[in-house]
């Protein structure tokens, strides 16, 4: 369309150039030893630094530093050293939408001052003008729950001003532990030191992050079974606490072993509870209000922190917890599993039908689902353990904080670390047996279950639990003739050839079994999370999971160690979009899989060497001799999670009452959800992070090298901090 | 032979007309034409707009531009000479509701593709940036409580096809229902109303069918009397509003109508950015 203007042509809008990366800096002196330490004695100078890297600055001596993003196109480079400015920070809840109606309804004046950051205190307004400090406030419609302004005066801080709000409860209704003076000295210190770790903790969360009290009731209420089960351990009289009611009083009192075994048992999870803790004091409340009162650890930020990073690793980690305990598969299979019909198909293990498994499988339990309690998880960033999840806690890489809004160190990770939790939940109600019931005798009984129905003949009163423990037990078996994931089994003798394959299951004895079981379950978990991160997370798309995979894959230096499990890994999930012989599902699986990896080989005009080496391995006969008998072992867990143990509740709940999600025209052969909310920030929640983040990655906001990832990432925390589950943690 | 009626003797009709709505401080039909007119020349139509009110506003202008969005005979009827050749003449309209003192603004455009350059545009040099882009919360207007929806100044309006997004079912992404009213289909009684009633299934797209005597109301002095206009309104829940226009664009004065009725619900909302981004791109033209 001609627009009016010289050229004919329609204007477009003009762009300030951004400045490069920027640096919000606190130089201190290192002769000035004082105690306590007072703005006029310190003169702590600030430097607003435009760089690339840290190294850029040229900071001498002692310093804190954070990296700032302008908020908007219309940011200016104050010149800090000329004049008095004001630094004002604001810690508002949630901040994303307050970022969207500043930078819609702020003024020219405003917006050149407007930065955003990923501590608590995540919007930074640096003026000249003290009055626009409270046109913030005025325009969000919200005070900030803390902030804080720094009066610069030629770069040097003259007075610093900070408004909290003031405590309301005490230390003491949170922190309600037994009386444990009587445990054994390591067992009572470590109880001590988590004492200690929420003494400091717990003040500041509810200053900062008020909702996340109810994770920490939650956690003392489970620190408790912790120090009950061992003061009882530790004096055995009378009968056990119903968490160790598989024991009985005599149990205890004939072996020391199992005494002992459950006490270090517990002072194992308390180790990790308190390394959680520290890592989550550091982490989430470094930066807060007073910000210069404690130095974050995470160096790279250490004027500001991480608070905001955390604030949303912990609400992404609580809105999947909260449709897992809304589905409460638990629930169901421990209340009604024995009540369930048996799978159909199972009559010639390993040889499996599976199609009639739709109508058994969990979504077709009648009745009302009550959900059941969340467990909490502590998160934090960890650049040992990379992304984890265990019992208490999630972590993600370091690296996300910079860089968890690309495709390598996606934050959507946390999607898979989480279903982890949730198999390993199911897996524990399958071989949980009857409470009551003795470890030994329950896998014996599990046992002779298995071995009657491996001989054709239905265990009495066979229900779905029966059934879901036959196919692993199944497995387990037939992945000592096959392999699995960790095992290539492959010898040039078996060739699989184009012919039907038949398998025969090697019945293995009752400790072997066992031993087969403990040594495949992590095989085990990986593949049904797998599946299941695919179904829930990924709208089913494999077009989308694949190359998001296998893009965070690239920058892991164990997966070009282990390409074939990957590789594996990746035919396997596939598998479930799959008809036909499992010859015929391979041969697809393994097509599907090329063609998405090759269409991934190239990325911003480079090679990624190991979707190369993968892509080349799947041309090749190595598939045939290395992968299909273990793809073929492993199918049964594939199209167990795949239709048996999706829950649509679950699935549901992920996404539930988000108004933003919507389906997008389809560009390849599946369907696909797009988060349809605007680039940057906008007057509106995230209610369902997960597929906020998924489709950040699968239509990022610009392509190429001129991407600021770090700065979309850290507005990704932003959104994804946005809204708080309710209800999520009882205590 | 008959001479072509084209370019700013005629109407591009019995077409989609898209059209976006915008709520806030002074805004005005005026303004919107000057501040489009720096962008392309704008005229005044030989086509009449039917309708006159004390509560609305509608006016329609040509827009003059070399840039075809049609192809084939549509572009012919467009272009200034009916050659099928720039430049082209392209209807817009634009409305003025005042709602109890809520004022929203409707612009129309007969292209996607258009319509999404021109609020680029607007957006660009700050026309919108005392008022924000209006959508409907569709969970609210297709909710029981306004099911039907109550009648306004004499428009009645009822759902003919509602669109879900799924989430929770792994073999499903969307379920469209059409009909003469698909809340009473078995479907809908039997399993989609707890799926919506929950927020699982959130219904993403909806279209009305707008019907409503020319004659009815006192306030207007309709120019086509004793007629009664119908249309059918698009609706999705990022702002878009498509409108389906008869020959002549004789049943534009539904589009304030319509709006007003989705207002008068309390079924407006705000929305983020430019509606028209939605749009599909095999709709643009």
């Amino acid at each position: 369309m001609p627009a009016k203007d010289s050229s004919g042509t329609k204007l477009a809008a003009t762009k300030h150039e951004q400045p490069t990366r920027l640096w919000l800096s606190l130089l201190e002196d290192i002769n000035k030893v004082e105690w306590p330490p007072t703005v006029e004695g310190q003169r702590w100078r600030v430097e607003l630094t435009s760089s690339d890297t840290l190294h850029g600055c040229n900071h001498n001596g002692l310093y804190r530093t954070s990296p700032v993003f302008p908020a908007t196109q219309h940011f200016r480079t104050p010149d800090i050293r000329s004049g008095i400015y004001y630094f004002c920070f604001y810690c508002f809840d949630p901040a994303f939408p307050v970022l969207g109606r500043l930078s819609r309804k702020g003024s020219q004046d405003l917006k050149a001052g407007l930065l955003y950051t990923i501590g608590l205190a995540s919007i930074l307004l640096v003026t000249k003008r003290r009055s626009l400090a409270d046109a913030i406030e005025q325009i969000a419609g919200v005070s900030a729950r803390a902030k804080e302004v720094w009066h610069v005066d030629r770069g040097r801080i003259k007075s610093i001003l900070c408004e909290c709000p003031a405590l309301r409860t005490s230390n003491s209704t949170v922190i309600t532990l037994l009386a444990y003076g009587a445990l054994p000295l390591v067992a009572k210190t470590t109880v001590d030191e988590f004492v200690a770790n929420m003494a400091l903790l717990i003040p500041k969360v509810q200053l900062h992050l008020p909702g996340e009290m109810r994770t920490y009731t939650r956690l003392v209420g489970l620190v408790n079974e912790l120090v009950n089960e061992m003061l009882y351990v530790s004096n055995p009289i009378d009968a056990p606490p119903e968490t160790l009611s598989e024991y009985t009083e005599k149990q205890f009192a004939a072996s020391a072993s199992l005494r002992n075994r459950i006490l270090y048992q517990n002072i194992d999870r308390l180790v990790q509870i308190n390394s959680a803790l520290s890592y989550v004091s550091t982490q989430a409340l470094s930066g807060a209000v007073p910000i210069l009162d404690r130095r974050s650890l995470i160096r790279r930020y250490s004027l500001l922190g991480v608070g905001t990073a955390v604030l949303a690793l912990t609400r992404i980690a609580h809105s999947i917890e909260s449709a897992f305990a809304q589905g409460a598969l638990e629930q169901v299979l421990s209340d009604r599993g024995m009540d369930l019909l048996p799978l159909p198909g199972l009559d010639k293990l390993p040889d499996y039908k599976t199609n009639q498994w739709k109508d058994f499988s969990i979504d077709s339990v009648k009745g009302k689902v009550k959900p059941r309690e969340a467990y909490p998880k502590l998160p934090y960033f960890s650049g040992r353990l990379g992304f984890r999840e265990t019992e208490y806690t999630i972590s993600a890489a370091l690296q996300t904080l910079a860089a968890g809004g690309s495709e390598e160190w996606s934050l959507l990770t946390v999607t898979h670390e989480m279903v982890h939790g949730h198999v390993r939940n199911l897996l524990s109600v399958l071989f949980q047996g009857d409470p009551n019931g003795r470890p030994d005798h329950k896998w014996k009984e599990f046992y002779d279950r298995f071995e009657t129905r491996c001989k054709g003949n239905p265990p009495a009163r066979e229900n779905l639990l029966d059934s879901l423990r036959s196919v692993i037990l199944s497995y387990c078996c037939t992945s000592v003739k096959l392999g699995s994931l960790t095992k290539d089994l492959w010898n040039p003798a078996n060739s699989p050839g184009d012919q039907e394959i038949k398998i025969s299951l090697p019945l293995l004895s009752p400790e072997s079994l066992l031993l087969v079981y403990e040594t495949e379950y992590r095989n085990i978990s990986e593949i049904l999370v797998h599946v299941l991160d695919l179904h829930y997370f990924y709208n089913s798309s494999l077009s989308n999971y694949i190359p998001l995979i296998w893009r965070s894959w690239s920058k892991a230096p164990q997966v070009r160690g282990d390409l074939r499990q990957y590789l594996l890994r990746s035919l396997l999930v596939i598998a479930v979009k799959t008809e036909g012989t499992p010859h015929e599902r391979f041969h697809s699986a393994r097509s599907r899989l090329l063609e998405l990896l090759q269409s991934l080989q190239e990325h911003d005009g480079a090679r990624i060497p190991v979707i190369d080496e993968a892509a080349a391995r799947l041309e090749r006969d190595y598939t045939e001799k290395h992968l299909f008998f273990s793809f073929l072992g492993s199918l049964i867990l594939v199209d167990t999670a795949h239709h048996v143990l999706t829950s649509s509740r679950i699935r549901g709940a992920i996404n539930a009452g988000d108004t933003h999600l919507r389906p997008t025209a389809a560009t390849t052969n599946e369907e696909w959800l797009e988060y349809d909310m605007p680039d940057g920030f906008v007057d509106d929640v995230v209610m369902s992070p997960t597929a906020y983040i998924a489709h950040r990655l699968t239509q990022p906001i610009s392509d190429g090298k001129g991407r600021d990832i770090e700065a979309e990432t850290a507005a990704l925390f932003l959104a994804c901090s946005s809204h708080e589950v309710e209800g999520v943690i009882h205590g | 032979m008959a001479e072509r009626i084209c370019g700013v003797n005629t109407v591009a009709d019995r077409r989609y007309y898209h059209f976006v709505a915008v709520s806030g401080k002074g805004l005005s039909v005026a303004t919107y034409w000057k501040k489009l007119s720096e962008m392309a020349e704008i005229e005044r139509s030989k086509v009449t707009v039917p309708i006159e009110s004390s509560r609305f506003t509608l006016e329609h202008r040509k827009l003059r531009s070399d840039r075809g969005y049609a192809r084939g005979a549509t572009a012919q009827t467009l272009s200034e000479k009916g050659t099928g050749r720039p430049p082209f003449l392209y209807d817009l309209f634009a409305a003025k509701i005042d709602l109890e003192g809520d004022l929203y603004l409707i612009l129309g455009f007969p292209f996607a593709a258009l319509a999404r350059e021109a609020v680029d545009y607007l957006t660009d040099r700050a026309f919108f940036k005392s008022s924000e882009f209006q959508g409907v919360d569709l969970s609210k207007l297709l909710s029981e409580k306004n099911r039907p929806l109550p009648h306004f100044d004499g428009l009645n309006s009822r759902v003919m096809g509602v669109q879900f997004t799924v989430t929770d079912d792994k073999s499903l992404t969307s379920l469209r229902l059409g009909g003469d009213n698909p809340f009473k289909a078995q479907i809908y009684e039997a399993f989609l109303k707890k799926k919506f009633e929950q927020g699982l299934w959130v219904p993403d797209q909806c279209v009305l069918a707008c019907e409503r005597d020319a004659g009815t109301s006192k306030q207007e002095r309709p120019k086509l009397s004793g007629a009664m206009l119908r249309s059918r309104l698009h609706i999705d829940n990022s702002g878009n509003f498509k409108f389906y226009m008869h020959v002549g664009c004789s049943n534009v004065a539904l589009i304030p109508y319509a709006i007003a009725q989705i207002g008068a619900a309390a079924c407006l909302k705000e929305v983020f950015g430019n509606p028209l981004r939605r749009i599909e791109q095999d709709e643009v033209g």
